[in-house]
């Protein structure tokens, strides 16, 4: 709609329409990798502050998703980031150290094993993951939104499922 | 096709990206191959309930007017900012009519365009000369479309911090960066941070570390952003 726009020689539209047309899919991208609600409003809210101070520079040549993916994306790190260094402190103090995935998912009820099995993948696989099976996105548009070649996408679905498919074994199936 | 193959494939086929000749092919070896079957129907198991977990993912209450609301206080923020330097300068202008300095209270005789002027909070204190230089700052800025993106000529162009913002442990400089961009120089506190452009981008996020609250300076070498004063956290 926004490149049809653009290419139509129009002006952008308000920003309160890209708010209105994206803040839910910015917010459920953030819960899904913080899980924690306040944490992805807090990240949501960013998000379009600072899209709205670069508003007049976005040319709609592209989905505006594409350019709040990666603004969410970068904030979604930093706060991971920040998170896994308060951890790796907490972890310092306790001689017993990590669990594995795989001790984590057995003890968690049947609901929350999904969950808690996708928390645990790399980031990378997260990624398309949600983008494939939430936004329901082609590898092509997964491949252009992470600039990683088609083949990429395909192979970090696969290694995602595989891994999934053998933490459920663990856990006796969903 | 063998099921070394068909295994290889499955992850397209589930996601509906094989070309028709070899999702028939694919097929058809599903028909006869019992194992593959049982492999497939996993997988498709597995995808289904992603696809529900994620259906499942929550909403934030009223989260549209929580936007706008934050975006119009941030908004509030420049505009009570402009105020404030335009009263001041307002009364510093009477001032100076009543001691008959025209030349100067011509200068500002229009400071409604004005969306922030640096130093103006100590203006009271200030000498004659340095009022008068700070009246030429915002006559230059008037002139100028105020913005922190400069328009046609920044190839690197400030978005956050602008003037006077606050940022916290976690803050970071973020800069738009046009294409083609390969590097460039930030001053920050008057230290250079060369970068390196990996990849083109419009948004670069990079990390500030600074832990000392109060205000610092940051500069981009051969951008129009001029310098901008920002705080660390824990002022005042």
């Amino acid at each position: 709609m926004f490149q049809q726009r653009s290419r139509r020689g129009e002006s952008p539209p308000p920003f309160e329409e890209v708010v209105r047309m994206y803040s839910d899919r910015i917010f459920k991208l953030a819960f899904y990798f913080v899980q924690d609600y306040y944490d992805a409003l807090d990240i949501t809210q960013d998000v379009f502050l600072l899209a709205y101070k670069n508003y007049r520079k976005f040319r709609f040549e592209s989905d505006p998703y594409t350019w709040l993916y990666r603004i969410a994306i970068n904030r979604i790190n930093r706060i991971r980031q920040k998170e896994a260094r308060i951890k790796k402190v907490e972890l310092s103090d306790n001689i017993e150290g990590g669990e594995n995935p795989l001790d984590i998912v057995e003890k968690e009820d049947k609901i929350n094993r999904l969950n808690k099995i996708i928390d645990s993948l790399p980031d990378v696989y997260k990624d398309v993951i949600f983008l494939k099976y939430y936004e329901g996105l082609n590898y092509k548009k997964i491949s252009n939104l992470l600039s990683i070649p088609i083949g990429t996408v395909r192979s970090r679905l696969a290694r995602a499922r595989k891994s999934i498919e053998k933490m459920m074994e663990v856990g006796n199936g969903l | 096709m063998d099921c070394k193959e068909f295994r290889e494939l499955i992850q397209g086929y589930l996601d509906g990206e094989l070309k028709d000749s070899k999702k028939q092919e694919f097929e058809d070896h599903l028909l006869t191959c019992k194992k593959c079957r049982e492999k497939l129907e996993k997988a498709q198991m597995v995808k289904s309930a992603l696809q529900d977990r994620l259906k499942e993912l929550p909403s934030a209450a009223f989260l549209e007017s929580q936007i706008l609301e934050r975006i119009r206080r941030k908004r509030y923020r420049l505009y009570s900012a402009i105020a404030v330097a335009a009263a001041v300068i307002i009364s510093i202008a009477i001032g100076f009519i009543s001691t008959d300095m025209r030349k100067i209270t011509r200068k500002i005789e229009t400071p409604v365009n004005v969306k922030y002027v640096k130093g103006t909070k100590n203006l009271e204190n200030k000498s004659v000369k340095n009022v008068k230089r700070i009246v030429q700052q915002v006559e230059k800025q008037q002139k100028k479309e105020i913005s922190p993106l400069p328009e046609e000529k920044a190839k690197v162009a400030l978005v956050f911090p602008q003037d006077g913002d606050i940022i916290d442990e976690m803050g970071e400089v973020v800069l738009y960066v046009e294409p083609g961009v390969k590097k460039f120089t930030l001053l920050i506190d008057g230290e250079k941070k060369d970068l390196e452009m990996k990849r083109e981008n419009d948004l670069v996020f990079i990390p500030l570390n600074i832990l000392e609250d109060g205000p610092h300076s940051l500069t981009i070498e051969s951008s129009e952003t001029e310098e901008v004063i920002f705080y660390k956290e824990g002022r005042g």
